[in-house]
């Protein structure tokens, strides 16, 4: 207990000087050696991005009870907030005051964890809502119950890549049902990563996968692995060939999605593949890549 | 804003989750049409199953001969939804064209709406944190994972109940839990 309140205190005196992360991470692997009963790697991966007051949530706005939402995934209920401000928000057709009649929308949420589960599962009986409270499909079936929506539910899992690839089948089930007139032609698209406790953290550190110095640099020389992050971002979208035209946010000209197949081994990314794609995708939007005036990445270890 | 919100939840509610059932459809079309002096398709409610888009599809039906839509729209919801409602009905006048021009594939897809929340406690420090500089990344916050345990088994989840800003008989009571 001596040396458990030392690493407390070496990390509240350190607090957020950037400098000293080098400093830390020896400071726990001297530690780490005389620690024989304790899995000191959950002490190691200290950094990361994390939401402010991830927790908080009015339950009654939703139409779920105290109990409920005490259970539900943090994850589902950032889902339930981002999707109320979206719908609120949305001005089709560039009409800036219209309340827009959710409907025939489907949802598309790309989700890859819960750890939230684990600590419902370690300090609550099973009970009436433990069924959804945690599980990724109910992430998007519950935003069209909550919100009455009678579009396609899906929860994406394609892990960092999940909620580009909700976009791609969401903008897919659109245009298709453009095709056939047929089904919804607009979508609520969003992504959500909560780490609500450290163990996927402790998985990917001991992978090698993160970053010891809390930086992520990917194309650099020094990249050394990436930083695990915490977000939720909802976007309405709508088949652009039909009224929804005037004063829009964006417009997404087109997608692609495929797989690395075979590479190195199970995570390292595959370079002509990731050229195969981007084509795919340029040639969807009908634009070639001279036409592009900034490239955003996903910010991986290397 | 919870007020603001409660409001808008009413007009997109489903008339069906507030009670009316088939029987009751068919009386308020009936209703409507009396009152109105108009006729309406036997499926309206099922067509237009929200009270904002009931009104709306209502309000292109009550368009006399040379008046806009849109006058006649926000003079009939007026008298409906007790209230306010600048609708965009349905004109004649032409779409503007988009200021990037014409959306010439039918493919593309028109984002209408973009909410995000990030991980820094700066407003808005998405994109804009990438240009002024804004570090999102930083130690785990105190108290987010025990470190006193390495196995998250054993970390204790904390109920507190707090109510949010705002007005607090409209805010209901804040669950929180780690």
């Amino acid at each position: 207990m001596r040396v458990l309140n030392w690493q407390l205190l070496v990390c509240t005196a350190l607090n957020y000087h950037t400098d000293c992360h080098s400093q830390l991470h020896d400071t726990w692997q001297l530690l780490g050696s005389t620690i024989i009963h304790l899995d000191y790697a959950c002490l190691l991966c200290r950094f990361g991005a994390f939401l402010p007051d991830v927790a908080s949530f009015d339950a009654s706005l939703m139409g779920i009870s105290n109990a409920e939402a005490t259970l539900t995934d943090p994850q589902q209920r950032l889902l339930m907030e981002t999707t109320s401000e979206a719908l609120l928000t949305a001005t089709p057709g560039g009409s800036s005051s219209s309340t827009f009649v959710s409907g025939a929308l489907g949802t598309y949420i790309g989700i890859a964890s819960s750890d939230y589960g684990t600590l419902v599962k370690a300090f609550t009986a099973a009970g009436a809502f433990h069924a959804t409270s945690n599980a990724i499909s109910v992430a998007a079936g519950r935003l069209s119950y909550t919100f009455g929506l009678s579009g396609p539910a899906v929860s994406v899992d394609t892990a960092c890549s999940a909620s580009l690839v909700a976009l791609h089948i969401a903008g897919s089930e659109i245009n298709n049902n453009v095709s056939m007139q047929t089904g919804s032609t607009a979508a609520l698209v969003g992504g959500v990563h909560v780490q609500a406790t450290s163990t996927s953290t402790n998985y990917v550190w001991t992978a090698g996968m993160l970053s010891p110095e809390g930086r992520c640099k990917v194309l650099d020389a020094s990249a050394d692995g990436y930083v695990r992050g915490e977000a939720c971002h909802m976007l309405l979208v709508a088949s652009a060939g039909t009224e929804h035209r005037g004063a829009n946010l964006a417009v997404i000209l087109g997608s692609a999605i495929n797989q690395d197949g075979r590479s190195s081994n199970l995570t390292a990314p595959n370079g002509p593949a990731q050229q195969e794609v981007l084509k795919s995708a340029l040639a969807e939007a009908g634009i070639t890549g001279s036409a592009m005036d900034m490239l955003s990445l996903h910010g991986t270890g290397r | 804003m919870c007020e603001g919100f409660h409001n808008s939840v009413l007009l997109t509610l489903f008339v069906q989750a507030a009670g009316l059932d088939s029987l009751g459809a068919v009386e308020l079309k009936n209703a409507l049409q009396e009152q109105l002096s108009i006729r309406l398709p036997p499926t309206v409610v099922i067509d237009h199953p929200t009270i904002a888009g009931l009104t709306r599809f209502v309000a292109q039906q009550l368009v006399p001969a040379g008046e806009t839509a849109a006058a006649a729209s926000t003079r009939s919801t007026h008298g409906i939804a007790g209230a306010q409602l600048p609708i965009a009905a349905a004109s004649s006048a032409v779409v503007p064209e988009s200021a990037v021009g014409p959306v010439a594939r039918s493919r593309a897809l028109a984002v209408l709406a973009a909410v995000e929340r990030l991980p820094s406690s700066h407003a808005g420090a998405g994109t804009s944190g990438v240009v002024q500089g804004v570090d999102a990344a930083g130690l785990v916050p105190v108290g987010r994972w025990d470190i006193e345990s390495p196995a998250t088994a054993s970390t204790e989840a904390r109920w507190v109940g707090m109510c949010t800003g705002g007005s607090a008989a409209n805010c209901s009571l804040v669950v929180r839990t780690l």
